[in-house]
This record gives structure tokens, C-alpha cells and sequence, in this order.
């Protein structure tokens, strides 16, 4: 009986064992994670990343780090380290974009708990993934067997357009239909990415507002050919072109937008002849990238003012203090022959009360200056609003002595470091949250920084027989926009908040003004076609204290914003 | 008018207040920075450094305290040795009180705080009434031999900067010690912000005690070659 009862329990707690292992083993959290576009990436640029969390019970409080390191001549290896996420984290995965600063070294991610324990680890090699040159995307549900390129599905595809910093072109195959891939995909045509639409039959599947934004024609509807099949059709867009034509419908329309193109094919991929197919890739333009602006960015940190005392100050000390001594040394002698005695007295104590007066002015007030500055910084910042708008920032710091600094930047949007950092720069550490980088600046040392980001100007115009027709929706008023249509450059002095239309004067774009957008020229068409461009560029000078880490800095910061607003032709 | 001969001599000659306040103010307008861009900056490093001013200012209110001292040495108008002494304070005080805006000012130099300032600025005032306290003596022993002494002072002020600068020359701290005599290492320290408290009690003590000691020997001496 007692054998019988024994073995029912052995049983029973075996049974809770074998079926509380799952439990057990689900209790280990495990990270997987892919970097690029189907493990393919470029050195010094941006490349999308997916870490996939699972295993955890239930969410926890902690952090995703990513850790690169970088390699300086003398061998010696950096840490650098992203803080990808921090917060509650569940079994979900997380993307974002972060810059491939060094491919010769593994990329590792860690589950970090609160405490900043390591809960999971995963790493992986770059390096045979790393591409030399910029190469095509394929964005399609079908094995394409005989190719090198990668090839993912919809659902793969990042939603920060910098991601896309490492295509030449992006091959749309298949329907996407998220929105945020859409936009991100607008945005980084208007910063020189090249897009190839396939729609044909698949368009319905596809269509939505934000779709539409990218296409070269409006009204789009379905229309047969005679042949049966199906091809997308509609009024082309001012700038758009027929580029190939099938039963004397277009097949390849391209427009141009921003910088970059999108080249709409009618058709399906899958419909195309190999001719066709051949004509349309010798025909795709290649992403253009904006070109380095470091000589116009360096110009304007070496013209960054210097706070310095007037050099006028100590003399006066001098000849204010001179002053009142040879007067009280002069009059004694007249003050002595008529025996004023309290004259005399008054005299001395007027001396003493300047001399005072002149010290506390002297100490407290002339002397304001007596922080020096730390960091000088010039913020270069372009921004396009298009059809989709974006954001461009150039951050260049120099530092007179050794000191740690931090650097805000927008949401998720790490800075990427230049390819070579610095002359002078030995320590190339840097550890980044979501909203900050923080890295340490040797004496006299140089370090240049890019961050993308997303942009959206409360501006539009329009051009109108009677002038430009503006819609200022910021917070106040603007100075000085210049209107580019063709060679041709209008001066606007004052943009009201509001609309207005405004008369044109034709005007120049001052020399101080124009090295901007010279040195775009080759990568924005600001002066191509019949397009208008409306230009803002503002520069301020401003002195920041800076907290960070119990220590302060004081930063002299010189802001560039060039702001570029696409304008709609009469 | 008491307070007149005490602050000038009898020729009211003004000049030992006057040269120290022009020469400091133009070492002290040449160490402000040149670069107004930072281009230029980066040509020409500014690095505060106050050392200069200061031993300019050093340097030259030793001259002129030298001087204050042989001048308001006891003479026939005035033969009371107290109140040459008087004088002597009351000179080289003022002087230095009319350097006080270019002090205060060098406070620009030192973004780390005022204490170095302090400290040196106590130091050269001690420094100056120390060598015009012994300069008195030596005019009057001078002038007892109807000679000058404007060598021997000068002489005795350079090697009062320049002798004790060859202990540094030693690795023996306690030797090292002994060039906190000379103002020109006691001023490198106090305004290094490096420099211990026993540094600045000795750079502090010594002009006192120095002072104090050599005037006093070269009473006693002077008091017994005119008794002999």
C-alpha cells in the first residue's frame, strides 16, 4: 500500500518536472540579431539592424546595446557602444539604424538588465558581408537564384531612410504597403536615392496616399493593353518622362524628386521580356549621395569668433589710475600753499575711492570673460522638404584642451563618424544613447560628425503670375529667403508668418550666403530645370554651458541651417 | 599735510608709483589674447598664464621699493628713524594699493580661482617692504661715507632674485627649500596652484623674517659705527 502511495507521488512530481522544463527553459532569454540588407552592409555607413528578443517570461526593465570597436593605427582597439533601446523590454524585435563604423571587428548586441547585468549575448561578423561600392535592393517574395545582390522580403525594409545609406537602388518587385517604409523610402530619394516601382496589376494591393506621392503620375488607374495584360497608366507629372514605351503606352516613367529619381515601371517585374528588363536596368540611375561640405564646414569653424577681453581694458586701467595720480601728485603743491587741509584730504580719499571703484569693476565686471571656452563647434544643418522632407546635420567640434564631451542628436539617430576621425584623434571611444554621444576630445582635436534625421518645414510656395505665393505656418517671421528658378535669383527681405503673395525682385545671392549651396550644386539640381527653390540660410553664434558628468564646458557654437523648400512651378 | 611727506618725498617725485603701473599694464595688456577667429587661435595657442605680469610686477616694484627705501632714509630735515620707517610703509603700501585695478583684473588669467592671486599679490608687497626696510640702512651707512649706494642695492636685489635659484639645482628637497627665497620661484609656485601649504608659509615668512633680521643687523651695525 505504502509502495503504491510512494509511487504515485514519484510519478507526480516527475510529471510536474518534465512539464515545468519548457518553463524553465523559456526562463533563459536569447538574443538573434542580422545586420544590413541580407548580411549585406557597407564600411562607414549606415546599415539597418534587427535584434530579435525571445525568451522572457515577461517583460523586463533593461537596455540593448550594440558594441562595436575600432582600431587605431598603433593597434590599439576602442570601445564604442550604442544603447539602442532602454526601457521595458519585451520578446519582440527591435530595429534600428545604427553606423557600420568597423567591419573588420565583430558586432556584438547584449540584454542588459537593470542593474546591467548581461541577461543574453549575440555576435557576428561583418566582414564577409562588407561591400566596397553601394549595391542594388531587391525588395521581392521570389528567389532570385543567379544573383549576388540581396534580396529581402517587405517586411525587412528599415523605416529611417539613412538605412538605405549603403543602396544604390532600391527594386520595389513587390507590394509594400507600410506607410513608414514608403516615407522613409520618399525621403531618401530627395537625398539622391535611386527607386524602381513595379506595379502593373499589383498597384491596387499597393495604392495609398503616401504611394501616390511617389509616383510620376497622377490619377493613376489600370488600363489593358492589347494584349490582355494590364499596365498602370495616368497624366505624367511636370518633370516626368516617358523612357520606354510598350503598345504605345509608357512603360518607364521617370521623375525626378529632390535629389534622387523614381523610375516607374507599368508592369509587373514578372511581366517584363529580358529586353525590357535589360533596358530598364541600363536606364536606373544610381543613388547619389551628398557630397562631402567639409571644406565649407571647416571654413566656417575656422571663422567661429573667439571670446576674448578687449584688449583696451588694461590700459585704461592704466590711464584712469595714472590720471588720478598725477592730479593728486600736481595739486598738492597748490593745496599746501593755501594750507587747505581738508582739500587735500579729499582729494586723497577721492583717489583711494577710484582706485577701489576701478578694482571692483576691473575684477568683476571687465574680467567676465574668465571662462575660456572649450569646445568650439559649427552645426551645419540642411534641410529639404520635397514631396517627403529630411535632414542632414554636419557637426564639427574642436577642443583647445583634453575634455569629455556629449552631443545631443534626434531620437535613434546615432551620429556616424567620419572615415578618418582626426589627426590629432587617438581615441576614437564613444558611447551613444538614443538622444546623446558621448566621447572624449584630445587637445587640439578635430571630430566631424553626420546625423540624419527626419524633417517635416511648415513652409510651401508657389509661384504665381504676380510673384511667389508663400505659406509661412512656423512660429514667427523669416529674413531674407532667396527664390532659385533657373539662373535666375529673387530676394525676398521678410517672409510674414501666414500666406502672403510677394512681389519678385531679381537679386543675387551674396557671396557670404552662396557657399552652401555651391558646394550642394552637384548634388542638389538648385539650379536645373524649372523648378523654384526657396532658400533660408541663417547663421547664429552662440555661447553654451554644457553640463555633463558633474563637469560643465563651455561650447562656442556657430549654427548654419540651409533650408530648401521645392516650390511649384506657374 | 603729515600725510603728504609721507607719501612723497620732498621733491614729490611721483614716478615710483607711476613706472610700475605703466610697465605691468603693458605686460599685462600683451598677455591678453591676439586671436579674435579661431583660425588665428589655433595659429596662435592663447594659454592663460599670469607668470609674467607678475614677476614683471615683481620686479619692477623691487626696484622701485629699493628706491622708496634710500629715499626716505633719516636726513637732516627729518633725522627720526621711526617715522623713515613709517614713511617706508606707508610708500610702498600705496603703491601697491594703486596697483590693485591691474590685479584685479588679472583675475582673467586664472579661471580656476583668486587664492593664487592672493597669495602672490601678499607676497611681492611683503617682498617690497622687506628690500625698502634694509635699502634705508644701507643709504644711511653710504651716505655716512659720502658714497652712493644705488650699486650696492641694485647688487643686493639681483642677487636676492637670482642666488637662491641655484638650489633648485639640487635634488635634496630641503636645498630645493631654500629657492622659495628668491620671489621669482616663490611666485612660480604660488601661482602654479601646485604648491603646498609648508610652500606657502615659507613663501609667505620669509620676506618677513628676512626683513626683519637684515634691518635689524644693519641698525645695530650702523648704531655702532656711529658710536665708534
Amino acid at each position: 500500500m505504502h509502495v503504491d502511495r510512494l509511487v504515485r507521488y514519484v510519478t507526480c512530481v516527475s510529471f510536474a518536472l518534465v512539464v515545468s522544463f519548457p518553463y524553465f527553459a523559456l526562463a533563459a532569454p536569447t538574443i538573434d540579431f542580422s545586420c544590413g540588407f541580407d548580411g549585406q552592409t557597407m564600411r562607414h555607413r549606415f546599415m539597418p539592424l534587427r535584434i530579435t528578443v525571445s525568451g522572457l517570461v515577461h517583460p523586463i526593465e533593461g537596455s540593448i546595446v550594440v558594441h562595436q570597436t575600432r582600431r587605431s593605427a598603433a593597434d590599439t582597439a576602442f570601445p564604442i557602444a550604442y544603447t539602442v533601446h532602454s526601457g521595458m523590454i519585451e520578446n519582440r524585435v527591435y530595429r534600428v539604424t545604427i553606423p557600420n563604423t568597423e567591419p573588420l571587428n565583430p558586432v556584438s548586441v547584449e540584454l542588459l538588465d537593470h542593474q546591467r547585468d548581461v541577461l543574453a549575448f549575440g555576435d557576428v561578423m561583418l566582414r564577409l558581408g562588407t561591400c566596397e561600392w553601394p549595391f542594388p535592393l531587391f525588395v521581392t517574395d521570389h528567389v532570385l537564384v543567379d544573383r549576388t545582390e540581396p534580396v529581402v522580403d517587405p517586411s525587412e525594409l528599415p523605416t529611417d531612410w539613412w538605412a538605405y545609406d549603403a543602396v544604390s537602388s532600391v527594386w520595389l518587385m513587390t507590394p509594400v504597403v507600410s506607410v513608414p517604409v514608403l516615407e522613409a523610402l520618399g525621403e531618401w530619394v530627395v537625398s539622391g536615392g535611386s527607386l524602381i516601382l513595379f506595379t502593373g496589376t499589383d498597384f491596387p494591393r499597393m495604392d495609398s496616399p503616401t504611394f501616390r506621392k511617389l509616383l510620376p503620375v497622377t490619377t493613376p488607374y489600370l488600363a489593358a493593353t492589347a494584349d490582355g495584360d494590364y499596365m498602370l497608366a495616368g497624366k505624367l507629372r511636370d518633370r516626368a518622362t516617358s523612357r520606354l514605351i510598350r503598345d504605345d503606352m509608357p512603360l518607364l516613367i521617370v521623375m525626378p524628386l529632390g535629389a534622387g529619381s523614381i523610375s516607374l515601371i507599368t508592369t509587373r517585374f514578372e511581366e517584363l521580356t529580358s529586353e525590357e528588363a535589360d533596358y530598364i536596368m541600363a536606364e536606373t540611375k544610381p543613388a547619389v549621395r551628398m557630397p562631402s561640405i567639409e571644406q565649407v564646414v571647416h571654413e566656417a569653424l575656422r571663422n567661429t569668433p573667439v571670446p576674448r577681453p578687449p584688449f583696451l581694458i588694461a590700459p585704461i586701467l592704466v590711464g584712469v589710475t595714472l590720471a588720478g595720480v598725477v592730479v593728486f601728485s600736481e595739486s598738492r603743491y597748490h593745496l599746501k600753499r593755501l594750507n587747505r587741509l581738508r582739500t587735500f584730504m579729499g582729494m586723497f580719499a577721492g583717489l583711494c575711492l577710484l582706485v577701489l571703484a576701478i578694482s571692483v569693476w576691473a575684477g568683476l565686471f571687465a574680467g567676465r570673460y574668465d571662462d575660456p571656452i572649450d569646445v568650439y563647434q559649427t552645426d551645419t544643418t540642411i534641410r529639404v522638404q520635397s514631396s517627403f522632407g529630411l535632414e542632414i546635420a554636419l557637426r564639427t567640434l574642436f577642443a583647445e584642451r583634453r575634455v569629455d564631451v556629449h552631443v545631443e542628436h534626434p531620437a535613434a539617430s546615432f551620429p556616424l563618424p567620419p572615415a578618418v576621425p582626426s589627426i590629432r584623434g587617438v581615441d576614437f571611444s564613444e558611447e551613444s544613447t538614443h538622444l546623446q554621444s558621448y566621447f572624449a576630445l584630445q587637445e587640439y582635436e578635430r571630430r566631424d560628425l553626420t546625423v540624419f534625421d527626419q524633417g517635416r518645414i511648415d513652409i510651401a510656395m508657389r509661384l504665381t503670375p504676380s510673384g511667389a505665393e508663400i505659406v509661412n505656418q512656423t512660429d514667427g517671421d523669416l529674413l531674407e529667403g532667396y527664390i532659385l528658378l533657373g539662373d535666375t535669383t529673387y530676394y525676398i527681405p521678410v517672409i510674414r508668418k501666414g500666406a502672403a503673395t510677394y512681389a519678385l525682385t531679381e537679386s543675387y545671392l551674396p557671396e557670404e550666403k552662396s557657399a552652401l549651396p555651391t558646394a550642394l550644386s552637384n548634388w542638389f539640381p538648385l539650379r536645373r530645370g524649372t523648378v523654384p527653390w526657396l532658400l533660408l540660410i541663417h547663421q547664429k553664434d552662440e555661447r553654451i554651458y554644457a553640463e555633463f558628468k558633474d563637469d560643465g564646458i563651455y561650447k562656442q557654437v556657430r549654427k548654419v541651417t540651409l533650408t530648401i523648400i521645392e516650390g511649384e512651378s506657374p | 599735510m603729515k600725510l603728504l611727506s609721507l607719501l612723497f618725498d620732498y621733491r614729490g617725485d611721483a614716478s615710483m608709483y607711476v613706472i610700475p603701473i605703466v610697465i605691468s599694464g603693458l605686460v599685462l595688456t600683451a598677455a591678453m589674447p591676439a586671436a579674435s577667429r579661431l583660425s588665428e587661435l589655433i595659429a596662435q595657442p592663447w594659454d592663460p598664464f599670469p607668470l609674467p605680469f607678475f614677476l614683471v610686477y615683481a620686479i619692477v616694484s623691487a626696484v622701485m621699493a629699493v628706491r622708496i627705501g634710500a629715499g626716505a632714509a633719516p636726513d637732516d630735515i627729518d633725522p627720526n628713524y621711526s617715522t623713515a620707517v613709517l614713511r617706508i610703509l606707508a610708500r610702498v603700501t600705496f603703491g601697491h594699493f594703486l596697483m590693485l585695478p591691474l590685479i584685479t583684473y588679472s583675475r582673467i588669467l586664472f579661471p580656476d580661482g583668486v587664492l593664487p592671486i592672493v597669495g602672490a599679490t601678499a607676497h611681492i608687497l611683503l617682498v617690497c617692504l622687506m628690500l625698502a626696510l634694509i635699502a634705508m640702512p644701507m643709504q644711511i651707512k653710504a651716505e655716512r661715507r659720502y658714497q652712493g649706494s644705488l650699486v650696492r642695492r641694485h647688487v643686493f636685489l639681483f642677487l636676492y632674485f637670482a642666488l637662491p635659484l641655484l638650489a633648485l639645482l639640487s635634488e635634496a628637497p630641503i636645498i630645493r627649500a631654500a629657492a622659495l627665497v628668491s620671489p621669482i620661484n616663490s611666485l612660480t609656485v604660488l601661482l602654479s596652484g601646485s604648491g603646498s601649504m609648508i610652500e606657502w608659509v615659507l613663501a609667505l615668512t620669509i620676506p618677513v623674517v628676512v626683513g626683519v633680521v637684515s634691518s635689524t643687523i644693519l641698525r645695530s651695525n650702523l648704531r655702532r659705527s656711529i658710536h665708534a
